[in-house]
């Protein structure tokens, strides 16, 4: 189509096409892989004849579907099969991307994309060799996210790379292998150079394909376009980018090795770190906004990493420019999932914050999201670091921050689920022979057994630090980090400067409910006694009476309502919560931070989960981060649900962030934007953190739950990733359409 | 119950509210509760934060807040303490004094006026329309912003003429208010407010029939050419 004629295609034009190519490659992995609910991986599949199917688990922990190259055979360096440490991993990696084939569209200004994850390759993920049995106990009881093995969730600074180019990151790497002679280090720079061999292949190739693509071409724009991807390509195989579009070019080939390697998401300020190459190209006259706003979508449309626009620099002062203006202007262009933050603040620039409301009445696809950055600059101070440390950390995954390559984290990827360990501490009392159940004594069990639970991470998360080095090195990201390379040392091992490491606590609003319920219907109300509350939860609320009882539970002031129990409740949780993590470091001196967030692991925490006193149902999901559950209150009141998230921050820097979903019946009108602003503003002055929020075509969202087909196109803020209604599995879209009905 | 399902006799209700504590469902609700001024406060002050930042407030409405003038005023003079922006939303079909009594404490006064003619007015509502228009009067003098409404409700108030004829008493009213010095205080506006059938679900609630079923709701281009002909009477007027 494109090549039957040669009208020069519009920016407008080239977008719409990328999307629909987009669209060819989701609809594709829907039919091949299935539905699944993490965000949008970019990821194209295997051709046909190259293709194989296997269950794996996600960088995230959780289990899915992915698609191999059937050619690519790893080589195992241990008798389990595994491929472990930094060489091994390196070479494998190098393999992998050596056979995986590029993919130039003409139509984008930039080449690349990618078709595999390592990580579906790395079987057993874990070193059996460092056994850690002795955590497994507790690990199990608590049903706990605990850490070990967990993979990126930190973030590089890309303005290391943006600098030295790849021929300068090899450089360093071979300068300091000979400064760093001992066996760990050389391992590593093994393990470094490998991969950096095998993306500056990848890129050549790219390079080669251009150019023979160009050949063919007949449309003389394309031809063009086409011959600087080329170009640009030859150029960027070893120095450095010089023009905001090669820049572009060196971050896409960067983020989407990432995805490759360990399905890192992780991208940072991107209106910082490309600045400089806008205003450069700006002032030699050599790039418009409209080309700025093109490049950046061509990178969105194949890599949907977490990006934050403006925000205060370490002395407070805003950074808000203009090109944090034309990427929120790509996202808006685009309509894809993508995961852009807004920053809002005192001193930030209320512009970008209005012009992000807009977007998302005018878009309707929960693009993008807010962040209190005041909030989380302020909590990071209290761990004893300076609060221009706090600033500098920057948004770059679904709910967190972290300090562009200098602070080691494990992000999201450590969740204590507090709705198993309410079910241990009751229990665990009624077994108990010598006490009287009683409200009290099950507070004192859930204390107990909460601070256990956290002690328990806490153990892993030190297991982890000992080992992960050896196991799955950090190579993608050790590239771009301030220590690694100077230092032999991967940032899991010492190589960063700063390790804080996230604890969140999980199914907030499930326990509250839950001690809410057992306050007023058995211990006041005494409704219900504690023996025959334990058998329906034993039973799932059969017999009988259940189903009356389980709704009797489930009848009472919930956490959201204001002023209720169970908003007392919430309270008391978080700040336990909040103490007992805050209480001491690791046993081997690391900081812990406290959040509250689930991510889409509601669904699989709830499955570790009997019935639970606040009416819910065996086994189904447990609550959403810091959110009350849906139909927490009758006008569904978004001041209510602000006040109730800002209520139980932890308050350390780490995000409890407010999911919220507003009337669809909303216009765009300015008095209905205003309203918006304030909200969020208040929210964040209230000690909100961060806010997810979708403004839904509740139509579409109704008839999509019911055939995604009908809104392939339908995006969706799910939790903190964005990604296509119709990608969802079922039981995750009604989740999502719960929200919206609830909020009714 | 009857047959497993729910029987409501409406003539030995005793408005106990004991069926609605046990239907935990939540089939059977309670629609409005009775409430202390200092529960009403506490409800209120939870969100000022929102107030101060949206420029928002309390408005007390509907039903008629001037028939409970004295709980209405109490709410408004404690709004007002903590410098609150306080609105009150009624018909005008009420004494005079009762409207007076809440001025002190009321920032924005939204008020109805359906017809001009009394007798539509009196056929569409059941209730003469002189006190209303001499309330509003009073209200004009007393240098409150006010924003007089009319719920354009087809073939009860939809035409040019109706709306022309309630857009120039608004204007005498601001001509009033300028003759009496009263100028610089409040601004008085007009507003026309477009029929919905938001409430058609309350009526079977409350076992009345719904009259408006078959109202055909009036379109933007009606709505258009009201609010033009009611600007031409030079009154500052919206529509929503």
């Amino acid at each position: 189509m494109i090549r039957s004629d040669t009208k020069e295609l519009t920016f407008a034009e080239r977008i719409d096409m990328l999307r629909a190519t987009k669209m060819r490659h989701t609809e594709e992995k829907w039919r091949e892989l299935g539905s699944f609910d993490m965000d949008d991986l970019p990821i194209m599949l295997p051709p046909p004849q190259s293709r194989k199917v296997v269950r794996v688990v996600s960088g995230s922990g959780l289990l899915m579907v992915d698609a191999l190259f059937k050619e690519f055979t790893p080589k195992s360096n241990h008798p389990s099969g595994g491929i472990f440490g930094a060489r091994a991993c390196g070479e494998n990696f190098r393999q992998l991307i050596g056979l995986h084939p590029p993919y130039v569209d003409p139509v984008s200004s930039l080449a690349g994309g990618y078709m595999a994850h390592f990580m579906a390759y790395r079987q057993p993920a874990w070193n059996p060799d460092f056994d850690f049995s002795h955590l497994h106990e507790d690990q199990q009881k608590y049903k706990l996210h605990h850490g070990i093995g967990a993979v990126q969730h930190f973030c590089q600074d890309e303005a290391i790379g943006l600098t030295l180019g790849w021929g300068g990151i090899l450089a360093k790497i071979r300068h300091y292998r000979t400064v760093n002679t001992d066996a760990e280090a050389q391992e590593l720079y093994d393990g470094l150079e490998h991969m950096v061999l095998g993306i500056q292949d990848w890129i050549a190739r790219h390079a080669a394909t251009a150019r023979e693509m160009a050949k063919h071409e007949e449309h003389p724009q394309l031809h063009q376009n086409l011959t600087d991807i080329a170009t640009i390509n030859e150029h960027l195989v070893h120095r450095p980018p010089q023009t905001f579009r090669e820049a572009c070019q060196w971050m896409l080939y960067y983020q989407l090795a990432g995805k490759m390697y360990n399905m890192g998401g992780s991208l940072g300020r991107i209106d910082q770190f490309l600045f400089p190459f806008y205003e450069e190209d700006k002032k030699r006259g050599i790039l418009t906004d409209e080309e700025a706003i093109f490049h950046v979508a061509c990178h969105f449309i194949m890599d949907t990493s977490y990006t934050q626009l403006g925000g205060p620099d370490a002395s407070g002062k805003d950074t808000t420019n203009a090109l944090s203006y034309l990427v929120l202007e790509a996202a808006h262009r685009l309509k894809v999932p993508v995961n852009v933050g807004v920053s809002v603040g005192k001193n930030i620039d209320p512009k970008l914050l209005r012009r992000g409301v807009e977007i998302m009445f005018e878009d309707k696809t929960g693009i993008p999201k807010f962040l209190g950055v005041d909030r989380t600059s302020e909590g990071f101070a209290r761990n004893g670091l300076p609060i221009e440390l706090g600033r500098q950390r920057a948004y770059s995954g679904c709910h967190w921050c972290a300090i562009p390559g200098r602070e080691y984290t494990v992000n999201d990827c450590v969740k204590v689920n507090l709705a198993a360990v309410f079910e241990v501490a009751l229990k665990d009392m009624m077994s108990d022979r010598s006490i009287e159940p009683s409200l009290d004594e099950l507070w004192r069990c859930f204390a107990q057994h909460l601070r256990r639970s956290v002690e328990t991470v806490a153990q892993s998360l030190d297991f982890h630090m000992d080992h992960m080095y050896r196991v799955f090195p950090e190579l993608h990201l050790d590239l771009l980090c301030y220590g690694p390379i100077e230092k032999g040392r991967d940032a899991s091992h010492g190589g960063v400067e700063f390790y804080n490491l996230c604890v969140d606590g999980a199914g907030l609003a499930t326990v509250t409910d839950s001690f809410a319920a057992i306050e007023q219907r058995v211990e006041r109300e005494k409704k219900m006694s504690w023996n025959e509350l334990m058998r329906l939860l034993q039973t799932n609320w059969s017999g009988e009476t259940g189903e009356r009882m389980r709704l009797m539970m489930k009848s009472v002031p919930r956490y959201g309502s204001g002023g209720s129990k169970a908003d007392e409740f919430g309270v008391k949780i978080a700040r336990t919560f909040t103490e007992i993590v805050k209480e001491k470091p690791t046993p081997h001196g690391f900081n812990l931070i406290p959040g509250i967030f689930s991510w889409a692991a509601t669904i699989a925490m709830g499955k570790d989960v009997n019935a639970t006193p606040n009416g819910r149902y065996s086994q189904s999901p447990i609550s959403h981060g810091p959110n009350p559950d849906p139909g927490f209150r009758k006008d569904a009141a978004p001041t209510a649900l602000a006040i109730a998230v800002a209520s139980v921050q932890p308050g350390y820097g780490n995000t409890a962030p407010m999911q919220i979903e507003l009337d669809p019946g909303l216009s765009k009108s300015n008095e209905d934007i205003e309203k918006v602003v304030a909200l969020i503003r208040t929210h964040f002055e209230l000690g909100g953190t961060q806010i997810n929020m979708n403004i839904l075509n509740k139509k579409a969202l109704l008839e999509a739950h019911k055939d995604p087909s009908l809104h392939p196109d339908l995006v969706v803020r799910v939790t903190g990733f964005s990604a296509y209604f119709a990608s969802l599995s079922p039981e995750m879209r009604q989740i999502v359409v719960d929200r919206i009905i609830a909020e009714e | 119950m009857h047959d497993g399902a729910h029987v409501f006799l409406r003539e030995k209700c005793e408005l106990s509210g004991m069926c609605v504590e046990t239907c935990y469902s939540r089939a059977l609700q309670m629609e409005g509760r009775v409430m202390t001024v200092e529960q009403v406060m506490e409800e209120v002050l939870s969100d000022k934060s929102f107030y101060e930042s949206s420029g928002g407030g309390v408005t007390l409405s509907g039903g008629e807040p001037a028939l409970s003038k004295d709980f209405a005023l109490e709410i408004l003079e404690q709004c007002k303490n903590h410098q609150l922006h306080t609105a009150i939303e009624t018909c005008g079909e009420v004494p005079w004094t009762s409207l007076e009594t809440l001025l002190p404490f009321t920032d924005l006064i939204m008020m109805d006026i359906k017809q001009i003619d009394p007798d539509k007015h009196q056929l569409a509502t059941g209730q003469p329309n002189d006190r209303i228009l001499s309330n509003a009067r009073q209200l004009a003098l007393s240098g409150k912003t006010i924003v007089f409404r009319t719920p354009v409700v087809p073939s009860v108030n939809d035409s040019e003429e109706e709306i022309r004829q309630i857009a120039a008493f608004v204007r005498e009213l601001i001509e009033l208010r300028k003759s009496a010095g009263q100028n610089g205080n409040g601004e008085i506006t007009y507003e026309l407010l477009a029929f919905h059938k938001l409430a058609a679900g309350k009526y079977p609630s409350l076992g009345l029939d719904y009259k408006a079923r078959d109202v055909e709701l009036p379109t933007k281009e009606q709505m258009t050419a009201l609010l033009n002909a009611a600007r031409r009477c030079g009154v500052d007027a919206s529509m929503r």
